[in-house]
């Protein structure tokens, strides 16, 4: 569900003010759920407001804290119930500081997580939880069926981050019966020579986040010669939508806020159920350019009709 | 320029007018021309830089795939572009990849990428061609890249051609300057004939006071407008008639004025021609005056003459004492009335203006110890002390008029040594700069009351009346020596006190001549003994002018003693005065003096003949010894020191006063005879040995014949005359060309007077001759000590026959009366002179004074009375009785 920021802005304000209320009458008094937000980017804070929007705001006291400010080593010192870990960087920093205090880390790539190597960090005694920022492949792959119902062959170049998906991926298509063509682009490589081939043979061309080698030219060129070649491109991020894409499926953080609120209520309501959990966002949004619908001549069903296909394709798949 | 504001009202308007406008318009025109090309530039500036951005950013995705129709696509497209000149697409590393245009010719290398590169005819811009992408990414600290976002591919490179701005620019500029000239012309014809109109009327304005000037003062300014103009004519019309007004007014008073101006010069005239006749009555009146007095002093001169001739020719012998007495008085009042007429005849030609001053070179020393040499027998004989010192510093060799310089001397000596009666009277020679001389006269007299020191140089003025009664004296002498000192732009003060002497100090600017010798001797020891602290002074500074230092002054008694020591290289100056030591028997003590020292003994007496208080042995023991007179001269001094043996000692045994000239040889040239014979005569009787010559060429042919001492001549002589014997004989190599010469005339005019001195002579004796006189004259310029007595009268008349005489007269008037009917003047003159000799020969009064008018008439050419005249001398002639 793609909500106008403003609006969503609007909504969120009074909730807001409670935090900011419950806060002050709380702060003489230890906080059970401390947010350690990466920095101060807008999407951060969104996700943050998000959670709290979720939590019970008499019984579940909250405290924010961001990377960088002055008083955090106080502030993380003290006896938390449970640090929400906004973000990479967050996270990185709540693992360094060590303790038992349970961990949430959310609003976190999954390859970003899994360099962060865990289990090196000898963390048995610490119970640590994960929300990933990443869409799972089969909803990339239903969108992209969605949008291109009679496609037969999706295209997807894969970088060495996102190769790891590479099986994943073929498995899905495959069993929608249809073939992927896929290419594998490195740094020393001509990007045009390895794109324009791979744009030329598929209907749809799926473009996956790959820090490694996806930036902004490669982008650009995959919109290009999907342009030229009347190929739909599948995003990642609204911008990708805006910039040229057909349709993007993503968790924007009221998302990842609402899944990982809902979690750590439960939690606060019920510690024994506390355990550690890997899990890929839960509530996610789609975002769609009709103008690039127009061009490729395709007809464009609205986003939440988009939406709510690909949740009740996820409700029939156990 | 300056002569645009120079010239007129209407040049200074339009230069006023157009300056400030040329200098506006020329600084809005190079403004708005710089402005313009500036805004030329900058677009094309501006041009060069977007194009190159959008090259490099579309070019991105060709030049990053080598795509080689993309590239050349664009840079057609681009090359369309006005101005663009050439485009090149280079790779990362900067090799061309693509060029096109000029740049397709020559591409430069190291272009800078931060500002374009201009060269003569282009403009090259250089930019980075990076990547382009698109953003993708919602959350950049989560999903953003690893490494740069943004990857150079290339460069674009883009050359704007120049040509076009230039000339453009060039456009502008000829624009602008032609719109100027435009706008300046219009300005400046405009300006003109603004000028003009404002102009006009003051140029009429101009002209109407050019001609109101010049004296039209009928002519009117237009007075039609009702402006400053209008004001300014009405004002001028109405000037122009006050002034019309005002000169009428002014014409006739000035007529007025000049008639009674003319009317005054009329009498002025008038009184001037008065004026011019009383000046001429004056004038004759004063020339009457001076030949009256000039008469007179001759017609008094000739009977005192006359008075002591007779007296002279009293046998002295044959009178009583009494007589004796008489004779000497009458002697001495002839003498003092001959003074007092010298006394007036100087004072009336001084008066007159009628003295010119000589500038020759003279010796201080000689002209002052002259006038000593003078006045030493009457020092002398009052028993006064006279001296002399000159200042070591003052140099001698000065140029003056040394007879005039003598005439003042001898006025204040002889001043001093009258109104002295005891004590002495000094000179001090000084100076108090190179050119003044200082002359100090001190005297130890009566002394001047200072009621009366104001009157004193006024002419017949004298301290008191009574002293003309005690002393004597025409009161003249002191306004003599004033007048003179004057004439020589001199000055003259005196210092004194009643009862204490006086001092009169002179100051003369007598510039220097050369010095002909050195007054430096030898060193030798010296001893000296005055008794007087003026002539110790005045000794010592001698010494210090002779380069002998610290003489040793010792007083009298104890001058043996000391001069002991002294050897026969050594000198003793010994003052050896019965004045300066009374009661001493200075005979002994000298004697004494030579026993006891071998050093030459040099003794200064007041007695001339001092020598002759030692006999013949004494004399020789004395040897060497030279005897000097009191103050004695310089140069005396000099010799007598400078000499170890005895100059030279008087024969005292035949010593007599009539044998003064002794073995001395004369010259006589005089035409006359009886003047000859009387020369003779006398000079030889007094020791002389006579040549005779009756005009100037037997003189010089007697000096080619025999060396003479001497040479007494006639001015007025036949054939050669007196000045041209002399000029003559000075300017030959004869032996006798530099004797000293005394000239004789009856009569010489100043010019004359002149000419002679020039010409050579020393001395100049007026005829008829004073024996005295003479004596003293030949002596001086012989160095001979004169007789201290008057000489005796001579009896040279009686060995000439009275009948010789008058035919000598009467042929002198033939002569004359000959020479009148020829109208030869010259001669007439001659014969005349010769007349007037004569009859001062034999002091025949009558027939001197008569030969006297003679003379005066031929003189002043009045010929008319002159042969009466000669008939009466012819008459007096035939009756004279001797």
């Amino acid at each position: 569900m793609n909500i106008p920021v403003r609006k969503r802005l609007f909504r969120i304000t009074p909730v807001i003010g409670a935090i900011c209320f419950s806060l002050l009458l709380a702060s003489p008094a230890r906080a059970a759920v401390l947010l350690l937000l990466s920095s101060d980017a807008p999407y951060y804070r969104e996700t943050a407001e998000a959670l709290r929007a979720h939590l019970s705001p008499a019984k579940d006291s909250v405290e924010l804290a961001t990377l960088g400010q002055q008083n955090l080593p106080a502030v993380l010192g003290q006896p938390h119930q449970l640090i929400v870990a906004i973000g990479s960087k967050a996270t990185r920093m709540a693992l360094d500081q060590g303790g038992s205090i349970p961990l949430l880390s959310i609003f976190i790539p999954k390859n970003a997580y899994d360099a962060l190597q865990i289990p090196a960090l000898n963390t048995n005694q610490r119970s640590l939880s994960v929300i990933y920022l990443d869409q799972p492949l089969n909803r990339v792959v239903s969108l992209a069926a969605l949008l291109e119902p009679r496609a037969t062959r999706f295209g997807t170049v894969f970088g060495p981050i996102s190769r790891e998906s590479e099986a994943d991926l073929k498995a899905l298509t495959n069993a929608r019966g249809i073939t992927l063509e896929q290419a594998y682009l490195n740094h020393e490589d001509n990007p045009l020579a390895i794109l324009r081939p791979l744009v030329k043979q598929a209907d749809v061309f799926i473009a996956l986040p790959d820090q490694a080698i996806l930036n902004r030219a490669i982008a650009k060129w995959i919109l290009h010669l999907s342009f030229q070649q009347k190929v739909p491109v599948i995003g990642f991020s609204k911008a990708y939508t805006n910039a040229g894409a057909l349709a993007s499926i993503y968790s924007a953080p009221e998302d990842i806020g609402k899944q990982a609120g809902e979690l750590v209520r439960n939690w606060l309501s019920n510690p024994d159920q506390r355990g550690a959990q890997e899990q890929y966002p839960k509530y996610f949004t789609i975002s769609t350019n009709p103008a690039v619908a127009r061009s490729l001549n395709i007809n464009l069903p609205a986003e939440n009709q988009l939406y709510r296909a690909i949740e009740q394709q996820e409700q029939a798949v156990p | 320029m300056i002569r645009l504001f120079s010239n007129s009202i209407q040049h200074r308007f339009l230069a006023v007018a157009l300056l400030p406008l040329l200098l506006i318009t020329m600084l809005l025109t190079l403004y708005t021309v710089e402005a313009r090309r500036n805004d030329l530039s900058q677009n094309l500036m501006r041009l060069g830089d977007a194009s190159s951005s959008y090259l490099a950013t579309i070019s991105d995705l060709s030049l990053y795939s080598r795509n080689m129709k993309l590239l050349t696509d664009t840079a057609s497209s681009a090359m369309r572009i006005q101005d663009v000149a050439g485009i090149a697409f280079l790779d990362r590393d900067g090799s061309p990849v693509l060029s096109t245009g000029s740049l397709a010719e020559q591409l430069p290398a190291d272009l800078p990428e931060q500002h374009p590169l201009q060269t003569a005819h282009f403009v090259i811009f250089k930019k980075p061609v990076y990547l382009s992408g698109v953003d993708f990414n919602d959350y950049q600290e989560e999903l953003a890249p690893d490494g740069s976002d943004q990857e150079l591919v290339g460069w674009v490179v883009l050359a704007l051609d120049r040509t076009s701005l230039m000339k453009e620019q060039e456009s502008i500029l000829l624009t602008s300057a032609l719109l100027f000239l435009i706008g300046m012309l219009i300005a400046a014809i405009f300006t003109y004939y603004l000028g003009l109109a404002l102009i006009s009327p003051i140029r009429k304005l101009t002209e109407t006071i050019k001609l109101m000037a010049a004296g039209n003062l009928g002519v009117r300014a237009e007075t039609g407008t009702n402006d400053e103009l209008g004001i300014l004519a009405k004002g001028i019309n109405q000037l122009a008639e006050s002034v019309a007004e005002g000169r009428e007014t002014l014409e006739h008073r000035i007529r007025l004025a000049t008639r009674q101006l003319q009317e005054t010069l009329e009498n002025l005239q008038l009184k001037n021609q008065e004026l011019e006749l009383s000046k001429q009555a004056a004038e004759s009146a004063n020339q009457s005056k001076s030949d009256f007095l000039a008469r007179m002093s001759h017609e008094l001169r000739t009977p005192i003459t006359s008075i002591q001739g007779f007296v002279r020719l009293l046998d002295v012998a044959k009178l009583s004492e009494s007589d004796r007495q008489y004779c000497q008085i009458i002697d001495q009042a002839a003498l003092q009335l001959l003074t007092l007429i010298d006394d007036i005849l100087a004072f009336s030609k001084l008066q007159s203006n009628t003295v010119v001053l000589t500038q020759q070179p003279l010796d201080l020393a000689e002209c002052v110890e002259q006038v000593i040499a003078m006045f030493g027998p009457q020092a002398q004989h009052k028993g006064l002390c006279l001296g002399v010192d000159y200042a070591p510093d003052l140099l001698l060799d000065r140029i003056g008029d040394s007879i005039r310089i003598q005439q003042i001397l001898s006025n204040l000596i002889s001043n001093a040594i009258k109104f002295t009666e005891k004590g002495g009277v000094f000179l001090s020679l000084k100076t108090n700069d190179v050119q003044a001389v200082i002359i100090e006269i001190r005297d130890t007299g009566i002394g001047i009351p200072e009621t009366a020191q104001d009157q004193l140089f006024n002419a017949f003025a004298q301290a008191d009346t009574s002293i003309s009664r005690r002393f004597g004296g025409t009161g003249l002498g002191l306004s003599i020596v004033k007048s003179l000192v004057d004439l020589m732009d001199g000055d003259i003060r005196l210092y004194s006190h009643e009862g204490q002497g006086s001092t009169f100090v002179i100051q003369l600017p007598l510039s220097m001549a050369l010095p002909d010798h050195s007054w430096r001797l030898q060193p030798f020891r010296l001893v000296i003994s005055s008794c007087n602290e003026f002539i110790d002074n005045s000794l010592i500074h001698a010494m210090e002018r002779f380069g002998i230092s610290n003489p040793a002054l010792v007083p009298l008694d104890k001058i043996a003693d000391v001069s002991s020591h002294l050897s026969q290289n050594d000198r003793v100056i010994l003052c050896v005065s019965p004045l300066l030591s009374p009661g001493v028997d200075l005979a002994s003590l000298i004697l004494k003096l030579r026993g006891v020292t071998p050093a030459k003994l040099v003794l200064l007496s007041t007695q001339f003949n001092f020598y002759q208080q030692f006999n013949a042995k004494e004399r020789a023991a004395l040897q060497p010894i030279d005897f000097l007179a009191l103050p004695p001269s310089l140069a005396e001094l000099h010799r007598a020191l400078g000499e170890t043996i005895t100059h030279q000692l008087p024969v005292i045994d035949d010593f007599d006063t009539a044998q003064v000239l002794d073995g001395i040889n004369i010259l006589i040239a005089e035409d006359n005879q009886f003047t000859r014979l009387l020369l003779d005569t006398l000079l030889g009787r007094l020791g002389a040995y006579c040549t005779l010559a009756s005009n100037g060429v037997e003189a010089l042919a007697a000096c080619q014949q025999d060396r003479f001492d001497l040479l007494l001549i006639d001015v007025h002589m036949p054939q050669k005359n007196g000045i041209e014997t002399l000029t003559t004989l000075r300017r030959s190599d004869n032996i006798n060309a530099n004797i000293p010469a005394i000239a004789l005339t009856a009569d010489i005019l100043q010019q004359e007077e002149q000419s002679l001195f020039d010409a050579g002579a020393n001395g100049l004796l007026l005829k008829p001759l004073n024996e005295n006189q003479l004596l003293t004259s030949i002596c001086e310029l012989l160095h001979l000590q004169p007789p201290s007595n008057p000489l005796p009268p001579a009896e040279v008349t009686g060995d000439i026959s009275p009948d010789l005489f008058r035919q000598e007269v009467n042929e002198l008037l033939q002569n004359a009366r000959e020479s009148l009917a020829r109208n030869d003047l010259q001669d007439l003159r001659e014969s005349i002179h010769q007349l007037l000799g004569i009859a001062g020969v034999f002091q025949l009064t009558e027939l001197e004074n008569k030969v006297r008018r003679l003379h005066e008439l031929v003189k002043r050419e009045r010929l008319e009375d002159v042969p009466d005249l000669l008939l009466d001398l012819e008459q007096d002639t035939e009756q004279l009785e001797f």
